[in-house]
């Protein structure tokens, strides 16, 4: 049996956007020139604005693409505004984005990684007594 | 209706392994299970020559759970999920500001 070693990320974000068919490549990829690590979309069909627009709501696609990214929290600003503005958002009809606060996340996270970070806390806590002391 | 707190967990994991951990889940007593599938990408994955990225399927499981055994699931979706590998897939918890909850009819027999 493998052992269990379960690192839990805390202040993580979910954005979530739900778009016209076809649009969500191209917010994906403004997700992830903006430094979110990874995205996932799936397809949806929606209703609500179609009917109030364009002549027999034929100006706004039925079919969704709903993408959801996970960032931290520190990044979450940003990451919404490329991808807000990648998605012509401000756009009657193209679709909305919002964030939801996650409690945890967990994936696996390599022991080289572990390592660095735990030397990183140390050398920032001995700094922070040093600094202290004097 | 009774009031109880509930949060929703997530597993995001490659294709194949949903149906399974879904059965797990169902044996564990777990009656409020959703699989469905996606297209995901990740860091460091393939590219396309435009930058942007070349996706693959992926599986997405998600459960509701009482806020007090949220912790002890968490821990249940993670082995069975095999997070602890590379390539294991990506989970998360939310907390859910309400939700119903499902009791199939051999547990309610059970339980009466």
């Amino acid at each position: 049996m493998s052992r269990r070693n379960l690192i839990v990320l805390t202040d993580v974000v979910l954005i979530t956007c739900i778009v016209q068919r076809g649009l969500a490549d191209t917010i994906v990829k403004a997700a992830r020139e903006a430094g979110a690590q990874g995205a996932t979309v799936y397809f949806a069909r929606g209703t609500g604005v179609r009917e109030r627009l364009g002549l027999l709501g034929v100006a706004v696609e039925v079919e969704k693409e709903v993408i959801n990214v996970v960032v931290a929290s520190d990044q979450v600003d940003y990451v919404f505004d490329r991808m807000y503005l990648a998605g012509k958002l401000d756009t009657p009809g193209m679709g909305f984005i919002y964030c939801s606060n996650l409690e945890k996340a967990a994936t696996y996270i390599s022991p080289a990684l572990i390592e660095k970070l735990q030397a990183q806390s140390n050398s920032d806590s001995e700094q922070t007594e040093q600094s202290s002391a004097a | 209706m009774k009031k109880t707190s509930y949060k929703s967990i997530t597993l995001i994991t490659a294709p194949g392994k949903g149906m399974a951990i879904a059965e797990q889940l169902f044996k564990k007593g777990l009656s409020m299970v959703d699989l469905h599938h996606a297209r995901g990408c990740f860091a460091g994955g393939p590219t396309r020559k435009n930058g942007a990225p070349i996706e693959s399927e992926q599986e997405i499981i998600t459960c509701v759970v009482s806020a007090e055994d949220s912790n002890d699931i968490f821990g249940l979706v993670f082995d069975l999920g095999g997070l602890n590998q590379p390539n294991g897939g990506f989970m998360y918890m939310q907390s859910l500001m309400t939700s119903t909850q499902a009791v199939l009819p051999r547990e309610k027999e059970k339980t009466t």
